[in-house]
């Protein structure tokens, strides 16, 4: 984890969304599911660095670019939408832990990625991994219309298989991306019984909430990447907590900054 | 370290700090979360997050909320509790020259003494900051710091159970905070710091809920500097005791502000998220606006020409 200034190579705008791209000296890795605390250099207003997924990271020795896929949503991201090449931002980074991709990286077995809008660009260095792994993967992805399908054209040319769902039909199936998963899982009974696999979710909190609740159902092992507002990025304000079930069957607030952005479904406390 | 060589050195409470920022308790953990950013003994002491006798969950998120130029909070005083902190973390920061001030929390004068008693044990701890103003617990916050015997009492109470200087959290929501202030300078503060956060509330329009779950929260931040200003000039007039400021600040001007106004030190809170380096800049600011006018921190405390 490091604080430096970078700069901006690249900030395109689609839909109410920005893909931005940040270059710096710095040398270091990103793991899958781990994020950046971003905001202007020298900005103000508002006061607080947002959290980012690091959608794509790539470095050739003398730099590095992080890529980040933003849904314009308040000031702090209209500010990041403002930006230029050339510019220069605040980039707190990498943080978090990454994804536990150990039970999944077992012959035999399968990844399920579920994402929904903006969701997906919390996976993509995941399915990145998965593929380099050899672990055979797989994505569902939903989003409310086709321009929400976030990412898709970067997964598709990883040569993974995608479910597709929008809610208004205009491509793929139309509703939510948790019905393609309930369909794959019971075509796929068999399977399911024997554990194959493992999910990977990232999207509203409802999505992740009723993809939590089918893979209980199912028995199969969910993790889900958090979203949460957040002040510091690094675990000092105690302000991004999740509910986690502890062992003793108590709640616990665990920080989604540090001790996450990803848990296990199955030990997660869902607060609406 | 000479005063001439250091302008930036100041007395507070029977303690010499190497200068006056002080990153603020619950903005600055248990100060080890700062170390892969910089050295922690450039700073001339911080104050741990509120320590409780056990561990406290704190509130259910969310718990945060950003507001103009600010943000809300209501963490609910979440902490490993003071064992742990003394088990855990204090070995460590005595490897680092900073004073560690222990800002301490309770539900009653015994829950303060408790943690005192545990503190006082081990080694490390330069002093105490009494929280006696959290307004984001349902009881045991301000019902101790919105009334001006209670919070002598349990000045009183904690200054018999120790030798180390006892600083005392100030709450803006007090009906008069120079009242308190007056009230735990006759129960023998060293000194006070001020200010703690304001009660505020942010709705959410479309779902028309509160914006954090504990409904109001304590505002923080740059919103809330000039009000916290005010206040320091005006318990500086009212108390001889050492006034340390804290509110809103990010610069080290903002600081300067408040050493002007009558305070001898700074607490710099919200500004740690945005920037984590943020106190180092201010130390650097201070350190350049001292040397360019042949003048130390001390001789500028309460020099506000009106």
């Amino acid at each position: 984890m490091f604080d430096v200034v970078a700069t901006v190579s690249e900030n395109r705008h689609f839909g109410g969304y920005g893909h931005l791209t940040v270059t710096t000296d710095r040398i270091f890795e990103s793991g899958s599911g781990q994020f950046a605390m971003l905001k202007p250099r020298g900005a103000f207003d508002p006061l607080l660095r947002r959290a980012m997924a690091i959608y794509r990271h790539v470095s050739d020795g003398k730099s590095t670019s992080v890529e980040f896929i933003y849904q314009v949503f308040g000031r702090g991201t209209e500010n990041l939408r403002r930006l230029n090449p050339g510019d220069s931002v605040e980039c707190l980074l990498p943080l978090g832990k990454p994804f536990d991709i150990s039970p999944v990286a077992v012959g035999g077995r399968e990844a399920l990625l579920v994402a929904g809008g903006v969701g997906s660009a919390a996976l993509f260095l995941l399915a990145q991994q998965l593929r380099r792994e050899g672990v055979p993967t797989r994505l569902f992805l939903g989003g409310r219309s086709t321009v929400d399908l976030i990412g898709l054209d970067d997964f598709v040319a990883l040569g993974i298989p995608v479910h597709i769902a929008t809610n208004d039909g205009t491509r793929g199936f139309a509703g939510f991306v948790t019905q393609p998963l309930e369909k794959f899982l019971a075509d796929n009974a068999d399977d399911v019984k024997e554990g194959k696999y493992v999910a990977f979710t990232c999207g509203p909190t409802p999505m992740m909430k009723a993809v939590a609740h089918i893979c209980e159902k199912a028995n199969v092992l969910a993790y889900a990447s958090l979203e949460e507002r957040m002040a510091c990025g690094f675990g000092v304000c105690v302000g991004c907590v999740a509910g986690v079930r502890c062992d003793d069957g108590e709640t616990d607030f665990q920080r989604v900054c540090v001790e996450g952005p990803v848990f296990r479904c199955d030990q997660l406390v869902w607060i609406e | 370290m000479t005063t001439s060589s250091n302008p930036l050195a100041i007395d507070i409470a029977g303690l010499e700090f190497k200068n006056p920022v002080i990153p603020a308790s619950g903005t600055f953990g248990y100060g080890l979360e700062f170390l892969p950013f910089f050295d922690i003994s450039k700073l001339g002491g911080f104050c741990t997050k509120g320590l409780s006798p056990r561990p406290l969950k704190g509130n259910p998120p969310p718990r945060i909320a950003e507001t103009a130029a600010g943000m809300l909070n209501a963490i609910g005083l979440q902490n490993v509790g003071v064992r742990a902190f003394v088990e855990e973390k204090l070995p460590k920061l005595r490897e680092y020259d900073l004073h560690v001030i222990a800002n301490v929390f309770g539900y009653s004068i015994d829950d303060f003494l408790e943690v005192v008693a545990v503190l006082e044990d081990a080694e490390g701890v330069a002093g105490y900051e009494l929280n006696i103003s959290c307004p984001n617990v349902k009881q045991g916050g301000t019902q101790f710091g919105n009334n001006p015997a209670m919070a002598a009492e349990v000045t009183e109470s904690v200054k018999k159970a120790t030798k180390k200087p006892v600083i005392v959290k100030l709450s803006p929501n007090a009906p008069s905070i120079v009242e308190v202030a007056r009230a735990v300078e006759g129960a023998g503060a060293d000194a006070v710091s001020l200010v703690n956060t304001f009660v505020g509330m942010s709705i959410d329009v479309y779902t028309r809920k509160p914006r954090i779950a504990f409904a109001t929260g304590g505002l923080s931040g740059p919103a809330i500097r000039p009000i916290a200003v005010r206040m320091v000039y005006e318990v500086s007039q009212a108390v001889k005791i050492p006034r340390i400021g804290i509110g809103g600040i990010a610069t080290w001007m903002d600081a300067l502000e408040f050493i002007i106004a009558g305070a001898s030190g700074v607490q710099i809170g919200t500004a740690n998220y945005a920037d984590p380096c943020v106190s180092l800049k201010v130390i650097e600011g201070l350190e350049t606006y001292c040397r360019e006018r042949h003048v130390t921190i001390a001789e500028l405390v309460g020099t506000l020409r009106v």
